[in-house]
């Protein structure tokens, strides 16, 4: 079937888009209740300004065997740029702005799903789990945590999904490597509206590394992609992601885990691109004794505006959640932190400790921490504490008197405050974290 | 006039772990009597036990504070029949002043006063153990070192004028001064005749205070009793000798 | 396999904490002029129809605004504080004792707006079963106030389970040259070893509790200077009705 030749977001390209997939009718009916709902939802009234959000412009994407660039001159140079700064060899350069050959890709992605298979493991694109012997698993749990009803992006995002990955770790298998999923996506095309769908069962463990430090280019600047995490009873997954979108997108990403009993979801997550991101990761503990962890770092450069947080929401005993959140904003930038905390009457017995520290680099910047708790269950103890401040002239003066130029004195503070969430990265993305810092600060002090 | 107190194979447990394997111990109404042990013999178990504490597992063939059986006592109860347990390592309590957790825990033991008196009696007692007046409006242990908790607890004694006292380790973190001022303030609450029982591991402060018998606790069992001259014995050779079967029926097993 | 459990109808909203639906608010007005002390006592009463009320402190003078809601009922308390002047500084310091019946809403809104002031919002309560309570407190700092600073804090004691029972400290910067620390405590009576202590003291846990209680109303009792008004406000919060 070829693309209809047209520029609207409307119903027909909806029943277009699940057609074109074949996929099951319940897929579709899903499709068309989550249109419906977007068409009566409004916009939400608070966070950063979205009006700058071209709808029109998403349509021609959502195209799968649109490239994102089809060749390497059609990048932007900044994006070009940030490659070289980031230290990325020429090829991985070609794979990321998708004009790779199909050869390469296909290799990368088959190589990614001979690792996870070795180790018992599925993981595959979720459009095509749909035609395979998961498609009632898929069924049972898509669009269950993530609901369109949720917001106006979600009801989108499940109306126009397209690519995205399926990860089901049976029970009692522990991963021995982390799975990354940004080739899979690669090679099957446009990352807009990917939808995660992982699945942990009972005892199992999974480490999943979402995205990479390289900086995504796309046109229609809009990612609203979603992620859903079913763990298992003492099940136990790590979500690790170091986003680097690139400086015109609205990342309006929607991500929650939900955790049985005994069940413990770690969210480590980085926000360094994008030019408006709102992402704030979510997770039930749903079952007694169920834990969460989240660390993040979020550094907001010129010109952009990054408001990201976290959600809990506990609904059964004994459970416990740790919270350490770094938001710092540099150039112009704006940095704002949002956490949620619910306990319902049912979370007897239940912790939270919830650590957030706020940094304003420079004087246009600004940092904004904006925490809720609702607390509602007997015999809890719940501590939320943060503080904002500014790099300490004390020592920028100090380490001058050592021969380090302010930039370099500041880049080191810094990298001192960002360190403790870089160490939890695999390796690599460690070192590409570094660089990530650096290229922030530079750009937002070439705006100032 | 103190309580007598009859304790007869009393055994005390948390979990599997056998703490006390049998305990026998009669104490006469005004009986002073040091109870001496290595670390770790089950003495300040045997003080917990008494104060009521309810993570243990207690069975005895008699558990008695004067004709009161005291084994389905709450510590609440306890308390309220003229039991004192002086704790080991009493806990901060954020929220409470010095004052108030004396002045309410002896209204609810029926020793009211008017205000004035007990704030009064109070700060005469703090200088008596040695605090400065200005504790009574600190809150209760928060950031006081473990001489200064000691002396709170002495001070409660002096205050709660209990019929037993049990007093565990009421010595440790003190200074030879402090020593010299709580062996006078256990000697004058002796003359009021309330019946003592005195743990400890040092010897420093029950050879200035008179005992009318001393006893050994070896692995959960009293194994030896005596007068005064065991504290002597045991400062000169240590507990060494009651580890053997002689003594201690649990040796060699 | 993990299952799906009946997931809440709807997410938390942020927006679940704005608006009392109240449509007015009567709204008093008071300026603390520079170099100015003056300390303010308030209680439920002072508030018997919705509220917000609007605090302008000048170049070095210095608000001091005790509030005390001892089983209030319904009541409203909007609080705007504006820091004009450079020095300016203000310290609330507020506790409640609530129950079924009574339903608080706090909103403390402070805007620093000049160098070198000083905030402080401090708030302490309880909450027994079915009470119900909205706490926020906005510390914003606006361009041209370097070198100011403030806190905001709330502790929270539950005595069961309270209807509604949010917290929410805001920190706003526009400003790079401000320190702010801001914190939530929700806490609930002690068990384990100080409840044991307690207890074997003669204590029962629900005295243990209202003590406990009682010294959060009696940590802003004390701070009042009128004698007259403090020995009044000091035999309110004696007795059981905390």
């Amino acid at each position: 079937m070829t693309p209809r030749p047209t520029d609207k977001l409307d119903r027909l390209l909806v029943e277009e888009l699940s057609a074109r997939h074949g996929e099951p009718d319940w897929m579709r009916q899903v499709r068309l209740q989550a249109w419906e709902k977007y068409q009566s939802l409004s916009y939400p009234t608070w966070g950063p300004d979205v009006s700058g959000l071209d709808m029109d412009k998403i349509v021609p994407y959502i195209q799968p065997e649109s490239q994102m660039a089809t060749s390497w001159e059609q990048v932007p140079p900044d994006v070009r740029q940030s490659f070289a700064e980031l230290g990325i060899p020429q090829a991985e350069e070609q794979l990321l702005a998708g004009v790779a050959a199909q050869y390469d890709s296909e290799v990368v992605y088959h190589r990614t799903q001979e690792m996870a298979a070795e180790q018992g493991v599925v993981f595959t694109d979720l459009t095509a789990a749909l035609h395979g012997e998961y498609e009632p698993m898929i069924r049972q749990y898509f669009a269950k945590l993530v609901t369109p009803g949720e917001h106006k992006w979600a009801a989108l995002h499940t109306a126009v999904w397209s690519g995205g990955t399926f990860v089901y770790v049976p029970p009692g298998v522990q991963t021995a490597l982390p799975l990354q999923a940004y080739y899979l996506l690669n090679a099957r095309g446009a990352g807009q509206f990917e939808h995660t769908l992982i699945i942990v069962d009972e005892g199992a463990s999974l480490h999943f590394i979402e995205g990479c430090s390289a900086p995504r280019y796309n046109v229609a600047a809009l990612h609203a992609g979603a992620v859903e995490i079913f763990v298992g009873k003492s099940a136990k997954i790590r979500y690790s992601t170091v986003e680097n979108w690139s400086r015109n997108m609205y990342n309006l990403n929607t991500k929650k885990a939900q955790a049985a009993a005994g069940a413990s979801v770690e969210w480590v997550s980085g926000s360094f691109g994008s030019m408006v991101t709102e992402l704030y990761p979510a997770t039930i503990l749903a079952g007694a004794g169920a834990k969460m962890s989240y660390h993040g770092v979020t550094l907001a450069g010129s010109g952009q505006n990054l408001d990201t947080g976290v959600k809990v929401v506990a609904r059964a005993p004994q459970t416990a959640c740790t919270i350490t959140a770094q938001s710092l904003a540099d150039g112009d930038g704006v940095s704002t932190f949002r956490a949620s905390i619910a306990m319902t009457p049912e979370a007897t017995g239940s912790r939270a400790s919830i650590d957030c520290q706020s940094w304003q680099l420079a004087d246009q910047s600004r940092s904004d921490s904006i925490p809720v708790l609702d607390i509602r269950a007997p015999q809890v103890d719940v501590g939320y504490e943060a503080c904002v401040g500014t790099l300490d002239e004390g020592i920028i003066a100090y380490l001058g008197s050592r021969g380090l130029e302010r930039e370099q004195a500041r880049l080191a503070l810094v990298n001192g405050v960002v360190d403790g969430f870089a160490k939890q990265l695999p390796l690599e993305y460690a070192v590409e974290m570094a660089n990530l810092v650096t290229s922030q600060m530079k750009k937002a002090n070439a705006k100032n | 006039m103190g309580a007598s107190l009859q304790i007869q194979n009393l055994r005390v447990a948390v979990g599997e772990q056998s703490l006390l394997a049998g305990v026998n111990l009669r104490l006469a109404p005004g009986e002073v009597y040091v109870l001496l042990g290595p670390n770790g013999a089950g003495k300040s178990t045997l003080a917990r036990t008494l104060a009521g504490d309810e993570s243990l597992r207690v069975t005895a063939d008699k558990f008695c504070l004067n004709d009161q059986d005291l084994l389905p006592m709450t510590a609440n109860e306890r308390a309220l029949a003229g039991v004192f347990v002086s704790w080991q390592n009493p806990p901060a309590i954020t929220g409470v002043t010095v004052a108030n957790l004396i002045r309410i825990s002896r209204e609810q033991l029926g020793l009211a006063a008017s205000p004035w008196e007990t704030r009064r009696d109070l700060l005469e007692t703090l200088k008596v153990v040695g605090l400065d007046g200005s504790y009574a409006d600190r809150e209760f242990n928060v950031g006081f070192s473990g001489g200064e908790r000691k002396k709170l607890e002495l001070a409660q004694l002096l205050s709660l004028a209990p019929q037993l006292a049990v007093l565990d380790e009421l010595d440790s973190g003190l200074d030879a001064d402090a020593i010299k001022i709580l062996a006078e303030n256990l000697e004058r609450v002796r003359d009021t005749q309330v019946t003592m029982l005195v743990i400890t591991h040092r010897t420093e402060l029950v050879k200035k205070l008179r005992c009318d018998r001393a006893g050994v606790m070896i692995r959960g069992q009293i194994v030896y009793e005596g007068d005064q001259n065991v504290i002597e014995e045991i400062e000169k050779d240590g507990y060494t000798k009651y580890f053997s079967s002689k003594y201690d029926s649990t040796a060699d097993r | 396999m993990p299952k799906i459990n009946d997931l809440p109808a709807k997410t938390w909203s942020w927006t679940q904490t704005g608006g009392h639906g109240v449509a007015r608010l009567a709204t008093r007005e008071h300026q603390v002029a520079a170099g100015q002390k003056q300390q303010v006592v308030q209680t439920a009463s002072d508030f018997s129809l919705p509220t917000k009320q609007i605090w302008t402190v000048a170049a070095g003078a210095h608000l001091q605004l005790l509030q005390l809601f001892v089983r209030p009922g319904e009541r409203l308390v909007e609080t705007v504080i504006e820091l004009v002047g450079a020095g300016a500084s203000v310290d609330i310091e507020s506790a409640y004792a609530l129950g079924s019946k009574d339903f608080l809403s706090l909103n403390y809104v402070v805007r620093v707006r000049a160098p070198g002031a000083r905030a402080v919002v401090n708030t302490t309560g309880h909450m027994y079963p079915g009470a119900r309570k909205i706490w926020r407190s906005t510390l914003e700092f606006e361009p041209g106030s370097p070198g100011a600073a403030g806190n905001e804090h709330e502790q929270v004691l539950l005595l069961g389970k309270p209807a509604q029972n949010v917290s929410a400290p805001l920190v706003l910067t526009h400003e790079r040259r401000v320190d702010a620390t801001h914190g939530v405590q929700v806490l609930t009576p002690e068990t384990g070893e100080t409840a044991f202590y307690a207890r074997a003291r003669g204590w029962t846990s629900e005295r243990l509790a209202r003590e406990v209680a009682r010294a959060q109303l009696e940590r802003v009792a004390r701070m009042i200077a009128d004698e007259g008004r403090r020995a009044r406000q000091w035999d309110d919060i004696q007795g059981e009705n905390i």
